[in-house]
């Protein structure tokens, strides 16, 4: 391994391994969840968000790689909820026409003829 | 707390009219004036107008729909079949336009191959997903479906063929 995947980020607690296995662990835990609860909306969201918070509380300690794979799996689920609620405030396009595609909610770019 | 949810507005005899909700519809052929109700002839190396939509009172209506799906933005399957009366399916291109109520400034919003809109209706790894265009209809001006046929001599579309069928997603803001 590359110093740089060992390296601690400051004050995370987390190196750059555990941030790569949590993006894996959201793409995978979205899709999983996906035919059940949904995705981009504000429940789905919220479901997803107490599912994490339930396993802060509940999940078990320790130094284990099940353990570690909670650990991500958590902490992928509370960022997908975080985007799933700022998708529904936010809308997809939050910065209007700066990503090219203009956006269902906003007027940004919109052109009555 | 700043507003990202902006709404559209309309100008409706030089009164500006906020816009308060919008909502996602499908057109089929009987939203179309023309192909609604009769057989269009088509004649050869020219654009015809298959159909219009005129923008009803305090509305505005834009071609496309956009949606997420997956946490990502896309669009809505776009569908058109065009059948002469022996069941034999009509080629060409098809141009959905935008242009106001004497037809002046037609904007081209998408021109496809009748191939790739006979696709799919419902597959959306085949068919053509179209996106909200942010040019949108207002009152009385009207959206546009033109069919440039391949054939060398003029086409008719049957109307109430059983296979002549418009599934076109818009979006409406009321």
């Amino acid at each position: 391994m590359p110093t740089i995947v060992n390296e601690k980020l400051a004050g995370s607690g987390y190196n750059l391994f555990d941030f790569v296995a949590i993006g894996v662990n959201k793409r995978v835990t979205e899709a999983l969840l996906q035919p059940v609860v949904g995705n981009g909306t504000l429940k789905s969201g919220l479901i997803k968000g107490a599912a994490g918070l339930g396993m802060e509380y509940f999940r078990p300690r320790g130094a284990g790689i099940i353990n570690k794979e909670l650990e991500w799996m958590e902490a992928g689920l509370i960022i997908d909820a975080v985007e799933d609620i700022t998708l529904t405030f936010l809308g997809p396009n939050p910065l209007g026409t700066l990503m090219g595609q203009p956006n269902a909610s906003s007027t940004e770019g919109f052109v009555f003829i | 707390m700043k507003n990202y949810a902006k709404i559209p507005v309309a100008f409706d005899g030089g009164q500006v009219v906020e816009m308060a909700q919008q909502y996602q519809q499908t057109f089929s052929a009987l939203n179309f004036a023309g192909i609604a109700t009769a057989d269009v002839v088509c004649l050869p190396g020219q654009y015809n107008q298959v159909g219009v939509f005129t923008v009803p009172a305090q509305e505005a209506v834009g071609w496309g729909v956009s949606q997420i799906i997956n946490g990502g933005l896309t669009g809505d399957a776009l569908y058109m079949a065009f059948y002469n009366a022996l069941g034999v399916a009509l080629e060409g291109t098809v141009r959905l336009i935008v242009e106001d109520a004497n037809s002046n400034n037609p904007q081209t919003i998408g021109q496809f191959r009748t191939e790739r809109l006979r696709a799919d209706q419902n597959d959306r790894t085949k068919a053509i997903l179209l996106q909200l265009d942010k040019r949108l209809a207002k009152q009385d001006s009207r959206l546009v479906i033109k069919f440039y046929p391949d054939s060398a001599t003029s086409v008719t579309i049957m109307y109430n063929g059983t296979s002549t069928k418009i599934i076109a997603p818009v979006t409406i803001f009321q």
